[in-house]
């Protein structure tokens, strides 16, 4: 990279299923104002913002000309995206690459949604190709767990081990002022008799509809470190895609080809090569217990096939060697616009001593991923030491 | 290929219901008791009431105010059925114009009023129109 | 006067008309009239549903038609308990129903669509089936044709 790029600054709303007290406006002003004001920055100290957000979700199209106020980006460059839930993630991977180009000095990312106000399966049909997919669509949930019996047949991997990743989160939830669903006392068995959604996925496999906004400033160079006593320097920025009809890879989660190929550049990048040794904690973007246990497998924690016995080896609890999701993860929390941006965000709190009770001890390096749309994947490295 | 091109006509309804943030709520429920309410911050005065002024600023107050301006600017919306009238009217005291309709084509300056709506519900159309001030 | 929250109901309804392009048209033109179902096949070999003029995995132009299917085998399934309201139609499909992603014999993608089948221990990958189509006098060139797939349990080895 051309200039050394860091996180310096988070924030986010305390997540709920519904905020009735504020309009969108506010709502995504009280992430921006928890980012700047401890640190005593105005919208006078940054000079760019990205903003992302599914604007489907709210049917508010130019979404950033509606909120330029809210978010003080008058006069500013603004980029919006737009690209599912990797959408949170995909702002982070942008900023880094604005400052590291020397294009821009501070960046100001910010991801929301608010889906009390939508009707998200309704939405997700025009997601759908209008020719050849929309007149069968099954929402999310169909889709998603089409995909999960494809890797429960290869990796055989039980519902049992599934459910230890809900109560994993949930428990941890329990530690995250910003989290949603908290559950100190879940049990796989309360997870194995929760209703089933969809073959083999239930209702705590599956993660929460939200309303949230989160907000993560960057920096460069010395400026960084001026801004914050231990900056979270971006190491890895990547993003990759895949083919473009949901039917093209029905190996979405068992062999997940663009969380693979994000891996493999991310890693090189940052020079990661036994991710479980290397790695002090990971934030991933799980949005079902199945995803994680197969995440796990494709971002090298364990072999192929593996991910049951990952958990079952409890290596990613908060104890163990690779802490994944401390803060609860998506299956705590799900404002999709500012979900993958949340793992940006805690990332970075890991890596800058910020995250309070769900702090894990002596982090030097954390990854955070985004996944969203028809498997689009990002992937970032953070570390304490400047690249 | 020879073939008919073919075309996939499609509906999509999308039900959405918005929260209203604190200021828009007192101003949306004025408006059903013939009141205007415009949000206040550092001297200055928007209607309709906003969180945020347009350089970001918070806007912590509230105020009402008469409900009476001036035309700035108005257009007839021929293609649309029944033609409506849509002015921008810049309510005294205020830092910007709003949008809303008028009873007909003013010229720009022309003193208006607002006419309420008789048992409304909260909503921008509270507000029927705008008429010449009397 | 109260504070109570505030909320606002709006119903967007958005109207399009896709043009389906020469690719699906001939496709869906063959589907209605002769009920067969052509794939696109590039220089390497892949076939791929939907047929589409460029080959993701090769990124070279597809060159040729192949017919694929009737016969198919189930790819990925569920089944659904979660009820959904097509937002194109107002209907709502009655749960439980069988969803999953359909490969055709001679094709290396997936499509999805419904199975005609509610009890999930009874379907397994690969298992064979078959389109059951809707009559030709109901049919609109869509792949709402296909009413859904039946499994061949008797088939299944």
């Amino acid at each position: 990279m051309k200039r050394a790029v860091a996180a310096v600054a988070t924030g986010q709303t305390d997540h709920a299923s519904s905020r009735k007290d504020v309009g969108i406006p506010e709502l995504v002003r009280e992430a921006v104002d928890r980012c700047l004001e401890p640190r005593e920055l105005t919208f006078a100290d940054f000079d760019a913002v990205v903003l992302g957000n599914m604007e489907m979700f709210e049917g508010i199209n130019m979404v950033e000309h509606w909120l330029a106020d809210a978010i003080g980006v008058a006069g500013k460059p603004l980029w919006k995206l737009n690209n599912g839930g990797t959408v949170g993630s995909s702002t982070a991977v942008a900023a880094t690459y604005l400052i590291a180009s020397g294009f821009h000095d501070r960046v100001l990312c910010i991801g929301f949604e608010k889906q009390s106000e939508g009707s998200a399966q309704s939405s997700i049909t025009t997601v759908g190709d209008p020719i050849w997919e929309r007149a069968v669509m099954a929402g999310a949930i169909g889709n998603f767990a089409a995909m999960t019996s494809v890797y429960v047949n290869e990796s055989g991997v039980t519902a049992e081990q599934a459910a230890k990743v809900a109560v994993k989160a949930r428990r941890n939830a329990c530690l995250n002022p910003h989290a949603q669903l908290k559950m100190p006392d879940l049990t796989v068995e309360q997870v194995l008799e929760s209703k089933m959604l969809a073959h083999p996925v239930r209702m705590l496999d599956f993660c929460p509809s939200s309303d949230g906004a989160c907000a993560v400033l960057f920096a460069a160079e010395d400026d960084a470190a001026s801004l914050a006593s231990r900056p979270a320097w971006v190491h890895a920025a990547v993003t990759a895609h895949d083919q473009q009809y949901m039917g093209d890879s029905p190996k979405r989660l068992a062999e997940m080809r663009s969380l693979i190929e994000a891996r493999k550049r991310g890693y090189a990048q940052a020079g990661i090569e036994d991710p479980v040794r290397d790695l002090d904690v990971a934030e991933i973007y799980e949005p079902a217990t199945y995803a994680e246990l197969a995440m796990y497998e494709c971002l090298g924690f364990c072999e192929k096939g593996g991910g049951g016995r990952f958990i079952d080896a409890g290596t990613p609890l908060m104890d163990g060697a690779l802490p994944v999701n401390p803060s609860g993860g998506v299956l705590s929390a799900n404002p999709v616009g500012a979900t993958a941006l949340i793992r940006v965000a805690e990332a970075a709190m890991q890596v800058m001593g910020e995250a309070g009770e769900h702090q894990i001890e002596n982090v030097r390096t954390a990854l955070a991923t985004g996944y969203g749309g028809n498997a689009w994947t990002d992937l970032l490295v953070l570390r304490s030491e400047k690249p | 290929m020879t073939d008919p091109q073919l075309i996939f006509d499609q509906k999509i309804d999308l039900p959405f219901t918005y929260t209203i943030g604190a200021a828009q709520r007192v101003f949306l429920r004025g408006l059903t008791e013939g009141k205007l309410y415009a949000s206040t911050g550092g001297g200055e005065r928007y209607v309709p009431a906003r969180p945020f002024a347009p350089d970001g600023r918070r806007l912590d107050g509230q105020e009402e105010v008469a409900a009476r301006g001036r035309v700035i600017a108005s257009t007839t919306a021929h293609h649309r059925p029944d033609a409506p009238v849509f002015g921008l009217v810049l309510v005294d005291g205020c830092a910007v114009p709003m949008l809303h309709l008028l009873e007909s084509e003013l010229e720009p300056g022309t003193g208006v009023e607002a006419v309420f709506e008789p048992d409304a519900e909260p909503g921008i159309r509270a507000i029927r129109c705008f008429r010449p001030a009397q | 006067m109260t504070d109570e929250p505030l909320r606002l109901p709006e119903q967007v309804t958005l109207r399009y008309r896709f043009a389906a392009g020469s690719f699906a048209s001939h496709f869906f033109t063959t589907l209605k009239e002769e009920g067969r179902l052509l794939a696109r096949r590039c220089p390497n070999g892949h076939v791929l549903l939907p047929p589409r003029p460029v080959c993701g995995l090769c990124n070279v132009e597809t060159e040729d038609w192949v017919e694929v299917g009737p016969r198919a085998t189930l790819g990925g399934y569920t089944v659904v308990h979660v009820p959904f309201t097509d937002p194109m139609t107002g209907v709502g499909r009655p749960v439980p129903y069988g969803f999953g992603l359909i490969r055709f014999d001679g094709c290396d993608t997936n499509v999805y669509h419904l199975i005609d089948e509610t009890d999930a221990e009874k379907l397994r990958i690969g298992l064979p089936v078959e389109p059951v189509w809707r009559d030709a006098s109901e049919r609109t060139g869509s792949l709402a044709d296909i009413l859904h797939f039946r499994p061949l349990y008797e088939e299944d080895a």
